[in-house]
């Protein structure tokens, strides 16, 4: 049984469910551009958008590669942020206020009608904050670096100017660190006062986002809800922790750095990013003329507990969810695999792949090898693409992708599949031992059922 | 579906006690955690009080937090020690004859700022004053393997779910001051529509360190006054100077009437509401008129089918922050303005005992509400000597007042304009 399922009780599979929880509005700001059509163009062309590792204020050669949002692109989502917001903020913050300006445009203008104290806010933000080395180093550098030479002879006195002085520490750094940081920059920018959740657990706090989004849409807790998943892994205690881990890629020259399945897989690349998505019930969208894109079908999200039991226990939980749904897992038209390109990770989600869908026939791609690991963003990303799934039925390659395990599963390689695609399951699983999955279906239109 | 749901398991480990029933008998009594505090290493910190948990005490009684592999932040030493704390009382911890006697349990926690060891971060900076890999790599086996590096924000969540083997959701809540409130509700929020069984629900935190304290005052949040001593921390008063910072945890275990009632589990209270808003106002200032905090109390006591006039009593946010107090009346008079209805609620502030746990705050606060609305006991505000005129209630100054609450609610709002309520009602079949 899935720890978590979204679904209309009640509804005849097939028919108009005016309570089905449809998303209306996309925003994206990911390393592959602005919107989810330059995700999706990216990840057709197998353009990988992973570059080499930069930042002010670390030096690395060990951390080779990085999803990193283009430079003219981080200006612009600061450029969205009101002014007097500017300072509370982070990079990763903005990007999720411009995603969520795209996706609140999309929506239309009628969705403008609805009442702030109605707006439900759910967001999933990454682990990385603002008190970091990098902040850290920042108030050194402005307390004077003729502190330096104390450094790791007078700890606490360099500790006690560069953080006791306020002109030389941003007075804002706590604010900057709270990881509820998105939901509060969102909620003030883009008007919401409704209901609101926020969470921190990698990829997982996306799932739960959107469980939470859609259990209060469906409660009438809120009449729409505005989820928001925002995040960088450019924090170098993280970096370290995770290079110390064994995660990352050497980033070996000539060859692609993210290799998702491949048997010449080393490790992964992080990355950062926002998405952004409207969900409502697809009755109020339908009653405002509101295009619904996509169908968010439900979740699950497994804890470490389960971790000890192996892909058995996500697979039950996947099985669950489409279940829920009337789908088996030969019934789906694509599956989106986490494919982090880490060697433990990706075989264990080799072995998940081959326990959930044996011999369905079902096609399996990813798009990390062209997004990097996005963290609470990815999960949204994934879904983020699923209209362009449906509309033009296709499910492009894994790039890089040149020795697939040859286990059955029918990953996709080379070129895209083509054929018709109504549901897509994508697979998620974070660092600290939480995996799920999102199950999204092509949504139906009022009118095709009357 | 939808369920009653019943509080069946509390465990709280704080400055004031280690168990729930020493931090009960404390509140009660209007004994005060907070006392003078120094952070470590710094002998000139401007703040000066704090309400911390006894280490010594604390390690004693609970070890390393339970037996982990690797080494634990103090939020999640505390909050570990905290739900298995309330899991006993519950009767469900592994191997309890009624455990396995409930379906599905699940976790939600709410959590703040990693603690972050300001000496670590320096480990990463060379002789040039710049951070780089090769200097944190060369000092890499100086690092505090309890610290950043090796700890994530939802490591608490998981170590709950896996130490006793819960196969529901495992959630962590990040909303600053109302983190373990939203943890809370939303937990009460799956019970009551069917999503799970019983949840272990609640909130750690611990920012006694230097960089968030240093955060928290450049904010200008911690009162920084010796003028009181330990009577620092003073809701409603007209010299309070902003909230006294506190670590610790609680959790409480909510569950389903059936399941409670099926398996035979003592029965505190009812949780029956919540509700839960956002400010969109500023970021670090509350709406002035309250427009948030009011919401969120609206949404909870109808979310509980409770009119305002069948409330008794109020466990405040009450912060002593210049802006908070005054506000959070008004907020309490707009929700309870129906025949002054504010008149009669008994209001307390168990902050000005347990100090601010930040994130944590609205977990032992929400068991001292199950507490007063089972004991008929409402703890003191203490400290109020000369009551603020923009803060006119009945606060129930400086000692506990014995008396019948059938409705209390319980407040927490945070930085960013986030707002979350409660109301806890007494059970009965």
């Amino acid at each position: 049984m899935s720890t978590d399922i979204v679904r209309s009780a009640g509804a005849r599979p097939g028919a108009f469910d005016p309570d089905a929880i449809v998303v209306t509005g996309i925003g994206a700001v990911l390393p592959t551009g602005r919107g989810p059509e330059a995700l999706w163009t990216a990840w057709r062309e197998s353009r990988s958008a992973l570059t080499p590792y930069r930042d002010g204020y670390v030096r690395t050669e060990k951390i080779t590669h990085f999803g990193h949002v283009p430079a003219e692109l981080q200006q612009l989502s600061r450029d969205s942020v009101p002014h007097k917001l500017r300072k509370f903020g982070t990079a990763f913050t903005f990007n999720a206020v411009l995603a969520a300006e795209d996706a609140m445009r999309q929506a239309g203008e009628s969705w403008q009608a609805i009442p702030e104290e109605r707006r439900g806010l759910y967001v999933a933000q990454d682990d990385s904050t603002e008190l970091s080395v990098a902040a850290f180093h920042k108030a050194l550098d402005r307390a004077r670096t003729d502190t330096s030479p104390q450094v790791g002879a007078d700890l606490t006195r360099v500790v006690a100017e560069a953080f006791g002085n306020a002109a030389t520490f941003n007075p804002f750094t706590v604010i900057r660190a709270l990881n509820n940081n998105t939901l509060a920059l969102v909620s003030i920018a883009e008007r919401f006062r409704g209901d609101c959740a926020a969470f921190v657990q990698d990829a997982g706090a996306a799932l739960g986002a959107l469980q939470r989004a859609a259990f209060s849409l469906r409660h009438r807790d809120c009449d729409t809800a505005l989820v928001v998943g925002a995040g960088s892994f450019n924090e170098p205690l993280k970096l370290a922790a995770h290079y110390r881990a064994g995660h990352l890629t050497a980033g070996a020259p000539g060859t692609a750095p993210l290799r998702s399945f491949d048997a010449g897989r080393d490790g992964t690349v992080l990355a950062e990013g926002a998405v952004a998505l409207v969900l409502e019930r697809a009755g109020d969208a339908a009653a405002r003329g509101a295009r619904p894109l996509v169908t968010v079908a439900g979740a699950a999200l497994r804890p470490a507990v389960d971790s000890g039991l192996g892909p058995a226990a996500l697979a039950e939980s996947a099985r669950g969810l489409m279940a829920a749904h009337g789908m088996t897992p030969d019934t789906l038209g694509a599956v989106l695999a986490d494919g982090k390109g880490t060697v433990r990770h990706d075989a264990a989600e080799a072995e998940l792949l081959r326990a959930l869908l044996k011999d369905s026939g079902v096609p399996v791609s990813s798009v990390r090898p062209v997004t990097g690991t996005l963290g609470a963003a990815g999960p949204l990303a994934e879904l983020a693409l699923a209209p362009s799934l449906f509309a033009a039925g296709e499910l492009p390659p894994i790039a890089h992708l040149a020795a697939p395990p040859d286990d059955g599963t029918d990953f996709v390689t080379g070129t895209a599949r083509k054929r018709r695609i109504d549901s897509v399951l994508s697979l998620h699983s974070s660092f600290n031992g939480f995996a799920g999955a999102l199950l999204a279906k092509r949504p139906h239109l009022a009118e095709e059922t009357t | 579906m939808s369920r009653r749901v019943v509080v069946t398991g509390l465990g709280a480990v704080c400055g004031l006690g280690l168990d729930w029933q020493t931090v009960w008998e404390g509140l009660t009594a209007g004994r005060s955690a907070i006392r003078a505090w120094q952070l470590p290493g710094v002998d000139d910190f401007p703040v000066r009080y704090a309400a911390p948990v006894d280490d010594a005490a604390f390690t004693a009684r609970y070890g390393d937090g339970g037996g982990a592999d690797e080494p634990l932040e103090r939020r999640t030493r505390f909050g570990l020690a905290a739900a298995a704390q309330a899991l006993a009382d519950a009767g469900l911890e592994a191997g309890a004859a009624g455990a396995g006697a409930v379906g599905r349990i699940g976790t939600a926690v709410g959590s703040g700022v990693p603690e972050r060891d300001p000496y670590e971060l320096l480990h990463a900076v060379g002789a040039d004053g710049r951070p780089g890999w090769p200097t944190l790599l060369d000092r890499r086996d100086r690092l505090n393997r309890a610290s950043g590096l090796f700890c994530t924000n939802d490591a608490l969540a998981a170590g709950i779910a896996a130490r006793h083997r819960l196969r529901g959701p495992a959630l962590n809540f990040s909303t600053a001051c109302a983190g373990a409130t939203h943890a809370i509700g939303h937990g009460f929020r799956m019970i009551r529509r069917g999503e799970v069984d019983a949840m272990v629900v609640g909130g750690a935190d611990s920012v006694l360190n230097l960089p968030t304290m240093t955060g928290l005052h450049l904010l200008g949040a911690p009162s920084t006054s010796e003028l009181f001593g330990d009577r620092l921390c003073r809701a409603f008063d007209r010299d309070r100077s902003g909230l006294v910072a506190a670590e610790g945890a609680a959790m409480v275990v909510l569950e389903s009437e059936e399941s409670a009632r099926r398996r035979g589990a003592p029965v505190y209270a009812e949780l029956a509401g919540f509700g839960s808003s956002l400010d969109a106002y500023q970021v670090t200032a509350p709406h002035p008129e309250g427009h948030g905090a009011a919401l969120a109390m609206s949404r909870a006591l109808a979310d509980g089918g409770v009119a305002p006039h069948e409330v008794d009593s109020i466990n405040a946010h009450g912060t002593s922050t210049p802006l908070n107090d005054p506000i959070e009346t008004r907020a309490i008079k707009d929700v309870f303005a129906a025949g002054e209805h504010y008149r009669k609620l008994a209001v307390t502030a168990n902050k000005t005992m347990l100090g601010h746990l930040i994130a944590a705050a609205g977990a032992p606060e929400l068991i001292a509400t199950v507490l007063s609305v089972r004991d008929g006991i409402v703890p003191p505000t203490l400290n109020l000597e000369n009551p603020d005129p923009a803060c006119d209630l009945d606060y129930v100054p400086e000692k506990a007042r014995y008396q019948e609450v059938s409705v209390a609610v319980s407040n927490s709002f945070g930085f960013g304009g986030l707002n979350a309520s409660l109301v806890v009602r007494g059970y009965e079949h």
